[in-house]
């Protein structure tokens, strides 16, 4: 075994157990391969001999503080309701842009004969959303009308991700 | 690094509004995340400073942890954060700290070395010096692994980057490791 031959095996055991002793032969004959084995072992160590640093009393306090400054429940629905508005504002985002794009597409992008094999299925929804769609249009040119809209989708999103969140924290079985 | 005792239970009572179980998480992280934080830093008390911000992220955090990844794993990725935030904010431009870095490394290397024979402490001595010259990202990757004993999967998982980029800067940041302390052991060695 040379050198590289025992840098190799150094470098490869990433994740497994320290070198095994037969094969540091090579560092009893090599004094620099010796010294790369000690380093190597030193930080194999280094839990044991390093310092275990704690935070100060006065920032124990202040951490500790907090958590008991703030009852748990509005602590919890706090975290989701956030989390629910921004996966509101996301779902709100890609169904407009849905839509706006999704026609165009769906007559420009797609292949006739994907859109004629997949016309049958998505037909009747295409439908719904345009009967849905044609009941709000005279409100799109009313003053408030888009932002009625919005904040109409926005809520709706908005109680369907906080549902979804509430629920999956619940305790299993 | 030791898992925490009965960690899932611990979340589970936290979730469920027991806040005093924190204390205990804390307690059993806290030196973990402040020798990386100290490390990363090379000051003590900005380490403590961001070592209480990631803390109270977490506290803050905790109520919605889904538990994709593991809590330490999710721990030392809030401490991460919160610390290249803060090299950013303070210290405009990456480049020129690793470069200040190299030319820290010239001053050490240069500097006089220890005289008396190798022991553990000695060697202990010189890889806190060849690690404190060492650019940021590797110090952390070796850090990590070596200090803390997360493995390649959870360094990745905790820096959100691929194992292969880990591996390579956990090459990197041992070549380069091996080639300081070499420098500033044989003088110990003779």
């Amino acid at each position: 075994m040379n050198c590289n031959d025992f840098i190799q095996i150094l470098d490869a055991d990433l994740d497994g157990d320290p070198p095994p002793a037969e094969w540091s032969g090579h560092a009893a004959t090599c004094p620099r391969c010796a010294l790369v084995l000690r380093l190597e072992r030193t930080l194999r160590s280094a839990p044991r001999w390093a310092e275990s640093p704690r935070l100060s009393a006065r920032s124990r306090a202040a951490i500790v503080s907090v958590a008991g400054a703030t009852p748990m429940f509005w602590r919890h629905v706090a975290a989701m309701a956030e989390e629910a508005a921004v996966s509101a504002l996301v779902g709100a985002g890609m169904v407009a842009m849905a839509i706006y794009a999704g026609p165009s597409l769906w007559t420009g992008a797609v292949p006739e004969p994907v859109r004629l094999a997949v016309s049958p299925y998505v037909q009747p929804l295409f439908s719904e959303i345009g009967t849905v769609g044609a009941a709000f249009e005279p409100l799109l040119h009313q003053g408030w009308g888009v932002a009625l809209i919005s904040l109409t989708g926005f809520v709706v999103l908005f109680a369907a991700a906080l549902s979804t969140r509430a629920l999956s924290l619940r305790p299993a079985g | 690094m030791e898992a925490l005792p009965g960690e899932r239970e611990l979340i589970r009572k936290f979730q469920s509004g027991d806040a005093s179980v924190f204390v205990a998480i804390m307690n059993h992280y806290e030196p973990y995340i402040l020798g990386l934080l100290t490390r990363l830093t090379g000051d003590r008390t900005r380490a403590e400073d961001l070592c209480q911000e990631t803390f109270l992220k977490a506290l803050k955090g905790l109520s919605s942890f889904r538990r994709d990844s593991s809590l330490k794993t999710w721990l030392f990725r809030i401490a991460h954060n919160a610390a290249t935030d803060q090299i950013r904010s303070q210290e405009p431009g990456s480049d020129s700290i690793e470069e200040r870095e190299e030319g820290g490394l010239q001053a050490r290397s240069s500097a006089p070395s220890p005289q008396a024979r190798v022991e553990e402490a000695q060697m202990q001595k010189a890889v806190e010096e060849a690690m404190a010259s060492l650019p940021q990202s590797q110090r952390e990757i070796l850090h990590l692994f070596y200090w803390d004993e997360l493995s390649v999967g959870e360094i990745a998982g905790a820096l959100r980057m691929p194992e292969g980029s880990v591996k390579t800067l956990l090459f990197r940041g041992r070549n380069a490791l091996r080639g300081r302390v070499l420098n500033l052991v044989p003088e110990v060695v003779s």
